[in-house]
Parts: C-alpha cells; sequence; structure tokens
C-alpha cells in the first residue's frame, strides 16, 4: 500500500436523490479510508441541501444519506466544510444539520480548493 | 495555483457562477463544452469577466468553440486554445477543480 | 508527468467521454503517462461491449478499448457503480447469476478505492464529469 502524502478534497455540488451524484461522491470520501488517505470534504451549492435533517426518503425508495454523512465521523476524513454563501441562500445558515461543517466564505473555499493537491467532484 | 473547468451554459446551471464565487487571484478558467456560451461577446457574459479577479485568465476551447458556431462570436479576453493547450494548463496548474 | 482522468459522463447523455479521449489523446502525444483511466457514476457506461450505434457515428466504448489497447493503459471500471447501471463482467455476471455480461477486456472492474489510491499515485488528477 502507497504511504499517503497528498491532500484531496471533495467538492460536493449535487443534492440528494434527484440523481446518484451526491450519494456516488460520499463513497468516493469513504472510499478514501481503505487507503488511509484522509480526504476533506466542501459542501456546496445544492450539496448543503444534503446536510438537512428530517430527510425521510423512504417515500421514494431511497436509502436516507443524511444517516450515512454520519459515517463520514468514524472515517478519516478530516474536515468537513460547508460554504457560507450556499447555506445563505438556502436559508439554512445558522440551522443546525446533520453533520458538524465549518462554514467558510467562498474566499476561503477557493484558497482552500487551491490548497488540495488532488480535488475530486462529484 | 487551481485550473478551473467549466463544462456548463451559464444559462444553464450555476457551474459558472459557483466557480467565479471562489476563484482567486491569478488562477485560470477554461471552457469546455457547453462552458464556451459563456464566452460569448455579449454584454452579460462579459460582465461576469470583468468582474472575476484581478490577473484571472480565460480560456475556451477551440473544437468546443468551432462546433458551436462562436468563432467570430468571442469575448476578447478568452484566449481560444487547443487540446495540447489544454493539456499545457494542467501541466502549469495544480489542483484541477471541475465544475459541472 | 502521470495523469490519472476520471471519466463521470456517459455516452449519449454526455460530452464528457469525447473531451476526456480528446485530452488522453494529447497527454500521450505530449509525452506524459496515463496511471488510471477510471470510470465511475454513469462513466461507467463507456464500458459497455454492448453499445451499437448507427455506422456513420462514433462506437465510443470501442474507440476507448482500442487506444487503451495500443497504449497498454490501465482502464478501471468502479464496480458498484457499474452493477448498479448493468455492466458486468463473466465474473460478476455468474456471481449474480445474470444471463449475460458487458464488460471484458481492456477494461477491469475494481472498487473504488482504486480511484483514491490512482490520486496518490499520481501527479495530476482530471475530472470529466457529465
Amino acid at each position: 500500500m502507497s504511504t499517503p502524502n497528498k491532500s484531496f478534497l471533495l467538492v460536493s455540488r449535487s443534492g440528494p436523490y434527484g440523481s446518484a451524484q451526491a450519494r456516488e461522491a460520499l463513497d468516493i470520501a469513504l472510499a478514501g479510508a481503505a487507503f488511509n488517505q484522509t480526504i476533506d470534504i466542501l459542501f456546496m451549492d445544492d450539496g448543503v441541501l444534503q446536510l438537512l435533517p428530517d430527510q425521510d426518503p423512504t417515500g421514494i425508495n431511497q436509502k436516507n444519506l443524511a444517516k450515512t454523512l454520519p459515517m463520514l465521523k468514524l472515517y478519516d476524513v478530516a474536515n468537513i466544510y460547508a460554504e457560507q454563501h450556499s447555506l445563505a441562500v438556502r436559508g439554512l445558515l445558522g440551522e443546525t444539520l446533520v453533520l458538524d461543517c465549518k462554514v467558510i466564505d467562498s474566499g476561503a473555499a477557493g484558497r482552500l480548493i487551491a490548497a488540495a493537491d488532488m480535488v475530486l467532484g462529484g | 495555483m487551481t485550473l478551473h473547468i467549466v463544462n456548463k451554459s451559464p444559462h444553464a446551471t450555476n457551474a459558472l457562477a459557483s466557480c467565479l464565487r471562489v476563484i482567486q487571484p491569478g488562477e485560470s478558467l477554461l471552457f469546455i463544452e457547453d462552458g464556451v456560451y459563456a464566452a460569448l461577446a455579449t454584454a452579460e457574459a462579459g460582465a461576469a469577466i470583468v468582474a472575476a479577479p484581478d490577473r484571472v485568465q480565460f480560456y475556451a476551447l477551440q473544437t468546443d468553440v468551432a462546433a458551436r458556431g462562436l468563432v467570430n462570436r468571442l469575448n476578447v479576453a478568452v484566449n481560444v486554445i487547443d487540446y495540447a493547450g489544454f493539456v499545457e494548463l494542467t501541466e502549469t496548474h495544480q489542483p484541477i477543480q471541475s465544475w459541472y | 508527468m502521470n495523469y490519472t482522468i476520471a471519466i463521470y459522463g456517459a455516452p449519449c447523455s454526455s460530452q464528457a467521454p469525447d473531451t476526456a479521449y480528446n485530452f488522453v489523446q494529447a497527454l500521450l502525444a505530449r509525452g506524459h503517462g496515463v496511471y488510471r483511466l477510471f470510470f465511475y457514476m454513469d462513466g461507467v457506461q463507456n464500458a459497455s461491449t454492448l453499445a451499437t450505434p448507427p455506422q456513420d457515428e462514433v462506437n465510443i466504448p470501442q474507440r476507448w478499448a482500442e487506444l487503451i489497447r495500443e497504449h497498454q493503459l490501465d482502464a478501471v471500471v468502479c464496480v458498484a457503480a457499474a452493477l448498479r447501471r448493468g455492466l458486468l463482467d463473466e465474473g460478476e455476471a455468474s456471481r449474480h447469476e445474470k444471463p449475460a455480461s458487458n464488460v471484458t477486456e481492456p477494461f477491469t472492474i475494481s472498487g473504488l478505492g482504486q480511484l483514491v489510491e490512482a490520486g496518490i499515485e499520481s501527479d495530476r488528477l482530471i475530472t470529466f464529469g457529465p
């Protein structure tokens, strides 16, 4: 197994359920654990909607993404960020979310991306 | 220094708007696929480019520009490059963030 | 430099497979190496041996297979994404008792960890989104 010495950032920008994108992006972060590779996550745009409490997708025959997200804390996902602007325009600023996120402004999000060695989309 | 790649029309999704919100001075933005519609020489698209931070360089992929009939309709601030130029941008930038 | 190319778009519903293909050709022409092609999300459709477009249209899976063979590239299809979408090699087809398979060499079906591992080992990682 290789020695991880790179910083990875996953930028998750899709809402849950409308497509498989949000869930399959989350799976990338969980896969990092198998390689002892820390993958930070930045939620922005509709991606922040994954963090809403009270999700109940039983009526649309899908698994509850909000139940899987806290698994990130069990794995070695070091830092979880949410972009302030994305939260604000969706009325979620200051709300209790299913994951504790560091809320950062857009400039900080850009610097976070720039500081990563590898950026994964999702 | 991040290379940003946008492949969606600014009229269809917020990919470009989100990219422009986080892009840092001196970084580069490449338009590919439907992303090249953002390089049109219109007031609206031009304003987004003018509002970008200092020293942001804009590029558009030639084959996507030509395919869509935009060769004579591009904003002069956008550099048209071929695939070799695309590869060159990835040599000189890291990481690469795709907005789709 | 060594590149990993992640392809998330499917033929027909996305231009990403064509853009990624042209990019890989340009990379190789400039003397770079491809550490891995990783097909994920709807991008797993790029590996279907059953794609049968009309003769005057490009057969994207076939074109990938030719490029992969010619340059002996490592081309991995994510197993979870593939099974969900009905992309199976012989092993998976018999394991799940399915009547057919549609993924063969030069594509390999493997886990999502192969994307992370490729990122660790490569100089550059570029995603072609849907």
